[in-house]
């Protein structure tokens, strides 16, 4: 990705989001090295790192604004959360679970999820569980990563069926309007005062 | 058994995206936008593509600790089955099929479709192709089934059945086209939707209901046993079968055809529940009192190729040995279309897949400007192999593909010249020793079917012409 001054994140159109989470599936899919192609195949209970949310009138994904001033990454006493390449990133392996940076999120978009290697679920050392039959996987933060490994870039904007998803950089955006409004301004001036 | 509504929508897990609806061949799914859609089981043909379209899954983030377990109990699956489960899905005959399975006093026989056997594979993260069917009837074994039969010789008698309606209604002056008969949901559609055409459609079973008239009637004699403790279940890409094989009229004297429908779906998670894996097993033989016809194999996986069988096998039965028939690739609509030359006639047909694709075609036959003599319809946007059944394809911009790479492995694998159907050694021994003669009392009774019209008020739903 190009370096832009900030972050980029990723924009839902609440006018064309139907709230069919094709993009929750397409997040799982993309972050795996081997997807699945077939719903039957999928081992482990999926986990997005976008959320989609239905009230009332409206449908639309809600996932991680990569904040210049990250409460999460303020937060985080593992330093597990960084500012990095234009985007904040969580890094599970660093992560201990404590809830905080969940807390912290003023857009609830950080979840916590089992993790798992190769579809499977990573469950606690022997030692530290309670038995057998009651042991539960480790459950970790999980946040959106604006897909840092992936060619296409993120896999919700590309897979969203009713194209709602838009990968935005706000500087470069805002860049290009005041360029416009300048010139739409100039002509105008011109018009009125010449 | 409860027979309404096969296909059902979860009213927690639907969030009203209407991408189901919005693909509706029959509109039968309504709710407003943003709502838990509903289906109308009045209308529903159960062709399924609401079940594979469907992506709102059940997030973990959105439920309470729990329900999962709770759903799998509530939707009759094992819970051991790890995938997603999504709002749009069709009910399965599960519970009959363990307990047929342990009753000790069935004997249990699975018909397998041959476009379930390709794709079952993906099930297990491999390519479409990758288990052979021999491992597949290994596998069957292995879950108990006592006997399991190949589904392309009942393809060959119903082939031999349609064509035969062709020549006898060319040369009687009846209804022309033949409308082909083996897909339920088409059946189902004309039915409710164009039922002034019931008499065009072919009078024959679907080959999948042939297989199990067949057993309940003929095998049962072969076998020594009463029908009643005969078990049939079909293996089928196909989720309006299971609507089809409930309809009263589809038995033999009082044993249903079919008892119980299992999907390529179902069978992956009886498969995986009894750690059962099919791609390491010694392959087995399909079991020969109804021998398989190789050449059948990749008929009703690929738009065309019952078409183009059913053309051949009337050529034969009209004296014109291995007839050629030139077919054309499909089109845009999803149709393609064959001839053949007979004598002095020729002898046209239509394959459409999608049941949207389907109505101009039909329209010109409710205004006798047909030109076909035969009509192959295929609710399914590519033939069986992208089926209500089928393994369901998690990203939309990946279904094409998979359905391609799904009708081409069946394709390659078995691409063989015509099967003959005529100078068959098993069909005609059927045809002789058993029912005497074609067309007479006994072969009607259990080959042939009769539809109801069923009218709907509003107009079927047709694709758009860009």
């Amino acid at each position: 990705m190009k370096l832009e001054r900030l972050n980029s994140f990723i924009l839902a159109d609440t006018e064309k989001c139907v709230g069919c989470r094709t993009c929750e599936i397409a997040c799982v899919l993309g972050h795996m090295a081997v997807p699945p192609e077939v719903a039957g195949e999928v081992n482990a209970r999926l986990t997005p790192r976008l959320f989609v949310v239905s009230a009332g009138e409206v449908t639309a994904p809600v996932m991680c604004r990569h904040c210049e001033d990250a409460p999460c990454a303020n937060v985080c006493k593992m330093s597990a959360i960084s500012r990095a390449d234009g985007r904040v990133l969580l890094d599970t392996e660093r992560c201990v679970g404590c809830h905080l940076c969940m807390m912290a999120c003023p857009f609830g978009a950080i979840e916590f999820a089992p993790l798992s290697r190769d579809a499977a679920p990573i469950y606690p050392t022997a030692a530290k569980s309670s038995g057998e039959k009651n042991r539960t996987a480790i459950y970790r933060a999980t946040k959106c990563d604006l897909c840092n490994d992936r060619v296409d870039g993120p896999a919700c904007v590309s897979n969203c069926p009713e194209k709602a998803l838009v990968l935005v950089n706000a500087a470069a955006a805002t860049r290009r309007r005041r360029n416009e409004a300048a010139l739409e301004l100039l002509a105008e001036q011109n018009a009125v005062w010449v | 058994m409860n027979t309404d509504g096969f296909i059902q929508i979860d009213q927690e897990l639907c969030t009203g995206c209407r991408h189901c609806g919005d693909n509706c061949p029959v509109q039968a799914i309504s709710g407003e936008p943003k709502k838990p859609q509903s289906v109308s089981a009045d209308r529903c043909v159960a062709c399924g593509q609401c079940v594979q379209i469907c992506s709102a899954f059940d997030s973990i983030f959105d439920e309470p600790w729990g329900r999962r377990s709770e759903r799998l109990h509530e939707r009759v699956m094992p819970q051991s089955v790890t995938e997603p489960l999504f709002a749009a899905h069709d009910r399965n005959f599960l519970p009959e099929i363990n307990a047929a399975l342990i009753e000790r006093n069935l004997r249990t026989v699975v018909h397998c479709d041959t476009s379930v056997i390709g794709p079952l594979a993906e099930e297990f993260g491999l390519r479409a192709g990758s288990i052979k069917p021999g491992q597949a009837v290994a596998a069957l074994r292995k879950l108990g089934f006592h006997r399991v039969y190949s589904n392309t010789f009942s393809v060959g008698i119903a082939i031999l059945e349609q064509a035969r309606e062709i020549a006898e209604r060319v040369q009687k002056g009846g209804n022309l086209p033949v409308i082909n008969s083996s897909c339920p949901a088409v059946v189902r559609f004309i039915e409710q939707s164009f039922p002034e055409l019931i008499h065009f459609l072919s009078g024959c079973r679907s080959p999948r209901q042939i297989a199990g008239s067949v057993t309940k009637a003929y095998l049962a004699e072969q076998l020594k046993t009463d029908p009643g403790y005969l078990f049939n279940v079909s293996l089928a890409s196909c989720t309006a079968h299971k609507l089809e094989a409930t309809r009263s009229e589809l038995r033999v004297g009082e044993h249903r055809d079919i008892d119980a429908v299992l999907t390529g779906r179902e069978l992956a998670w009886l498969l995986k529940h009894y750690d059962i894996e099919p791609f390491l097993l010694e392959e087995s033989e399909f079991d020969q009192e109804l021998p398989p016809i190789d050449e059948l194999r990749k008929v009703f996986c690929h738009i065309g190729d019952v078409a183009q069988a059913v053309l051949e096998t009337t050529g034969e039965l009209l004296g014109v040995d291995q007839a050629a028939v030139e077919c054309s690739a499909a089109d845009g609509g999803g149709a393609c279309f064959s001839k053949v030359r007979i004598g002095d006639g020729e002898y046209a047909a239509a394959s459409v897949s999608g049941l949207q694709n389907a109505v101009p075609f039909l329209e010109a036959v409710r205004k006798g400007e047909s030109s076909f003599r035969y009509l192959e319809l295929m609710a399914c946007p590519l033939g069986c192999v992208s089926g209500g059944g089928q393994p369901k394809v998690l990203l939309p911009e990946r279904r094409k593909p998979i359905y391609a790479m799904r009708a081409n492995s069946t394709a390659l694998a078995f691409a063989k010249p015509g099967a003959r159907l005529s100078a068959n050694a098993a069909i005609s021994h059927l045809y002789e020793d058993f029912f005497g003669k074609p067309y007479g009392d006994k072969s009607n009774h259990i080959l042939q079917t009769r539809y109801v019209e069923r009218s709907l008020e509003v107009q079927p739903v047709q694709a758009n012409s860009s």
